[in-house]
């Protein structure tokens, strides 16, 4: 365990052993979880894991509050980049969705996931997850208000290590304006970009006239003041999504392809990444989308999706026949791979064998 | 005071150039627009589902004050989303951002033009004071209870932001109670999604399920706790009886804005715990006052207090005071005390006098009362309404009507006789008791009875017949003109146009001599036949034995003048030319003697 920790949201370093924990009341106000004498340590320690720690003074308006246990688990902070309506908050509720389903496609990979935050693990469940998978509803937009968790989980891979993964899905304009609120950019490892196919010239809307994505050009300038051993790359993983891509499967036979095979087995086949990134930056070059692909061309080692977290387009506010997330789990991950949650030998094998060929 | 106006929504380019959530339209340059947009844009998302209802705003910002009215939206193609109209200016308080709450200029969606006009208070004004009446009487209208835990809450930590959790009243309705209860401009919110952001503003209200995060640096407020705290309901208590007026009384000159500053209001304001200091307040809702209030009320304080306001206070409040059940004894008899004499000079009226009905005054205070010289008028109508014994009546109105000159008597008699009847009687009696003292007043007397047509007009109307007016006008007369009424006083009775026979018969009762009588009998006899419509007889004239009629049954009827005869005319002329001669005689004989002459 650390002695300090760096707050992952506002970066200020925190005495981790030195901080009371706390546990909030009906109101949501913090106060301090202190031991009764005449507890055991089991019923001390079950307490305790319902507690949190705070980064700053408690109840202070500045402070975030961290899993008491958050310091066990090697931090795997992924954060989520995409202009505003890319796509971004659907998709990474469809990834959480399917992760937390702990399939036997996951068992096969040897993960197990458990809610790391409980309390943010259920809000967001019960107010996102659930109204958005089994509701089919249309999430509302997301707001730019505090930047914090937007879900945590406790990932054990199958050599036992455990990460505390967690994931900063903020609004797009937020995003864009160099918030300097979001200060999250000095504690992310783990990148996911999110491609509207709606924004770029050609391919949906024929109307579209972006030319690049600035919430990728915000992140990648504000992750590049990171200090690294070399400044020709940033040395994070980065996973590439093109969202919303049922809407090109019938129009692109390359999509089409990629977007049937959909099924659990092939989600967690990470042998395709290779392939299917070499496609998928084809086919944005093809359609010169060169800015979109600047992620990965400057970090040092992405992977690049096809995906939908609906499979439809929505009618008024619900999804109707049809509706069901696609190929989403698979930019996740290739991320926990490249990441070290998981191992990430198939890819290399894959990346071996096409070089042996 | 100019407003500048800005429409937020989604769009594929905002004015400051972003995607998404942005300034689309303003009246403001960009510049200035660049400046507001950071406090703004975290303010303008409207997250719940609730199509039809919308949420106001109220912040300050880097140049003056804002004003937000946002809503979610579903646009065309479904999506959610939200838009808000914003107005800033300079000078825009909190009260005055609530009395916008009802305005029907709110933009509800956007027609994809970037230029908004600025606004002026003064286009608002009309509908931004009629919004702020209507506001502050449904505020008064809230429940104390429920307002008594709000200002509770927020007087336990002024300086503590405040969310509201699923208010059982209306959000604008409670914030206007209570930003006229604590004095001070406060930004706000009357409804939002989530309150866990920092630029959220001191105090918002927030739905059963919002969808804040944990570790919110805010009080909440959920209602339905014991609400007990004395101070603040105190205060609920009075804002809801007479609004804030009683409220900025009390309030330190000083913004409450710590727990001590609160506590210390509380002991200023505080007679004892749940009684404010407010004397004037407690007696203007004294229909419902606790045992503590009616307790400080009887208190010395309260009584001094009692005695300064009450005579200050206006008719309503007088009378509402008369009505009230349970008021301290001391300060129900001030407040009959203070009525009284303020009816009986003529500074209250009706409502007062309906009061002092209610709760009639005793015996003692009329006595007082009566010291302060009151007229009849009111002395009449007072007695009429609050003496229910007759004789009491007429003994109150006579005490007074003694005090009066025969001649101001004569006057009210004439002038209230219809309306104050039995006032009028004990008046007419009281004038038919003795002669004034001195000359003067007598002349006074006889001149406003003359005025008044003899009161012929009021005996009629007081009594039940034409005998007992005739006994009446009698007895007035005798007692004004004197018991004999010679020609010149008779001729200026009779000067009064058509004069009731019950004036002549009384008037023919006391004619002093033939003359007299003879002139009451011509104006008898003519208007005898002006009544019928004829023209007087030429040449004819009375016979004076035939007139002599004197009155039979009043007790009160005096002998009728005396049998001399008018003297002929020639015997007068023979009379005069004698008496002349007798006159230049002596004087002839004067002179000679004077002047040594051959005699």
């Amino acid at each position: 365990m650390s002695a300090v920790l760096e707050c992952p949201i506002c970066l200020r370093w925190i005495d981790w052993d030195g901080t009371p924990p706390v546990v909030f009341g009906p109101d949501d106000r913090p106060e301090i979880l202190r031991k009764d004498p005449r507890e055991d340590d089991v019923a001390w320690r079950t307490r305790l894991q319902t507690a949190y720690r705070p980064c700053s003074g408690v109840g202070s308006p500045d402070s975030h509050y961290l899993p008491y246990d958050y310091a066990d688990y090697k931090a795997v902070i992924i954060g989520v980049f995409g202009e505003s309506r890319s796509g971004k908050s659907h998709l990474v509720a469809a990834m959480i969705s399917r992760l937390c389903a702990n399939d036997a496609a996951l068992r096969r990979l040897g993960l197990t996931v458990e809610p790391l935050d409980l309390r943010t693990h259920q809000q967001y469940m019960s107010r996102t997850v659930e109204p958005f998978i089994r509701g089919r509803r249309r999430l509302d937009p997301t707001q730019p208000l505090p930047v914090v968790f937007t879900d945590a989980l406790k990932v054990t891979n199958r050599d036992g290590d455990a990460f505390a993964v967690s994931f900063f899905d903020v609004a797009g304009e937020q995003l864009e304006r160099s918030d300097p609120e979001v200060r999250f950019f000095g504690s992310v490892n783990a990148l996911l970009f999110v491609i509207d196919p709606d924004s770029i010239p050609g391919l949906t809307q024929p109307a579209a006239t972006a030319i690049g994505d600035s919430t990728f050009e915000e992140a990648l300038k504000r992750l590049g003041g990171r200090p690294a051993p070399g400044r020709q790359f940033l040395h994070l993983p980065a996973a590439l999504v093109v969202a919303k891509a049922d809407l090109l499967r019938y129009s692109f036979d390359l999509v089409g392809e990629w977007m049937s095979r959909s099924g659990p087995a092939e989600e967690t086949d990470l042998s395709t990444a290779e392939q299917e990134s070499e496609d998928v930056y084809a086919f944005l070059v093809e359609r010169r989308a060169e800015p979109w692909l600047r992620p990965a061309e400057k970090c040092y080692r992405s992977t690049l999706h096809f995906a939908s977290a609906t499979n439809v387009s929505a009618t008024e506010s619900t999804y109707g026949d049809g509706f069901g997330q696609r190929r989403v789990l698979k930019p996740l991950l290739a991320l926990f791979a490249m990441a070290g949650v998981l191992d990430d030998e198939p890819m290399r094998r894959v990346e071996g064998g096409e070089d042996a060929t | 005071m100019r407003l500048d106006q800005i429409f937020y929504t989604w769009s594929e380019r905002s004015l400051l150039g972003g995607k998404g959530m942005g300034p689309v339209a303003s009246s403001l340059p960009i510049d200035a627009l660049s400046g507001w947009d950071p406090l703004l844009r975290e303010r303008v998302w409207a997250g719940w589902q609730e199509h039809d209802r919308f949420g106001l705003g109220y912040l300050r910002g880097p140049d003056g004050h804002a004003v937000i009215c946002k809503r979610p939206v579903t646009e065309a193609e479904g999506r959610q989303a939200s838009l808000a109209h914003i107005l800033v200016g300079h000078e825009i308080n909190a009260l005055q951002a609530l009395s916008l709450h009802e305005w029907d200029g709110w933009l509800t969606s956007w027609d994809g033009t970037a230029e908004l006009a600025p606004l002026s208070w003064e286009d608002l004004r009309h509908q931004a004071d009629k919004g702020r009446h209507d506001l502050v009487r449904r505020a008064r209208a809230l429940p104390p209870a429920t307002l008594a835990e709000l200002v509770a809450f927020v007087l336990a930590a002024p300086e503590a932001d405040v969310s509201v959790v699923a208010p059982p009243e209306a959000p604008a309705e409670l914030l206007c109670a209570l930003v006229e209860i604590m004095g001070a401009t406060t930004t706000f919110s009357t409804m939002e999604s989530r309150d866990d952001d920092r630029g959220c503003p001191h105090i918002v209200f927030l739905p059963e399920h919002h969808e804040s995060r944990m570790g919110v640096a805010r009080r909440r407020l959920r209602f339905g706790g014991d609400g007990g705290d004395p101070f603040a309901t105190a205060l609920a208590v009075s804002y809801r009886a007479e609004g804030r007026t009683a409220i900025d009384r009390l309030r330190p000159a000083r913004p409450v804005a710590s727990v001590d500053d609160s506590r210390a209001w509380a002991q200023k304001a505080q007679l004892s715990p749940g009684v404010l200091d407010d004397v004037a307040g407690l007696l203007r809702r004294a229909q419902a006052l606790s045992a503590a209030e009616l307790g400080a009320l009887r208190s010395k304080h309260g009584l001094a207090e009692a005695r300064r306001i009450v005579p200050t206070m206006d008719d309503g409040e007088l009378a509402a005071l008369l009505r009230a059940t349970a008021l301290p004894e001391e300060v129900t008899e001030l407040v009959q005390g203070v009525a009284l004499r303020s009816y009986l000079t003529g500074h209250a009226g009706e409502r007062v006098l309906e009061g002092l009905a209610v709760r009639p005054p005793s015996a003692q205070l009329l006595r007082e009362a009566l010291k302060q010289d009151p007229s009849l008028r009111r002395v009449a109508a007072l007695a009429g309404r609050v003496l229910p014994e007759p004789r009491a009546r007429r003994a109150l109105v006579d005490s007074v009507a003694r005090t009066m000159s025969k001649a101001e008597l004569i006057g009210w008699v004439h002038e209230h006789s219809a309306e104050e009847p039995e006032a009028a009687r004990v008046a007419l009696n009281v004038i038919c008791d003795g002669r004034e003292r001195s000359s003067e007043q007598r002349r006074r007397a006889l001149d406003a009875l003359i005025a008044r047509g003899g009161l012929a007009e009021a005996a009629a109307r007081l009594t039940g017949s034409p005998r007992e007016a005739t006994a009446y006008l009698q007895s007035v007369l005798s007692v004004v003109a004197g018991e004999k009424i010679d020609e010149g006083v008779m001729a200026a009775f009779l000067a009064h146009p058509r004069p009731s026979a019950q004036l002549l018969y009384a008037l023919r009762a006391l004619a002093r001599d033939s003359r007299s009588l003879a002139l009451v009998d011509r104006t008898a006899w003519t208007q005898f036949f002006v009544q019928a419509g004829l023209p007087t007889p030429l040449g004819a004239r009375p016979v004076a034995t035939q007139a002599r009629a004197q009155p039979r049954s009043t007790e009160q009827a005096r002998p009728g003048p005396s049998d001399d005869l008018p003297a002929p005319k020639a015997e007068r002329i023979l009379l005069v030319l004698l008496f002349m001669g007798v006159i230049a005689l002596l004087a002839v004989v004067a002179v000679v003697a004077t002047s040594g002459g051959p005699l």
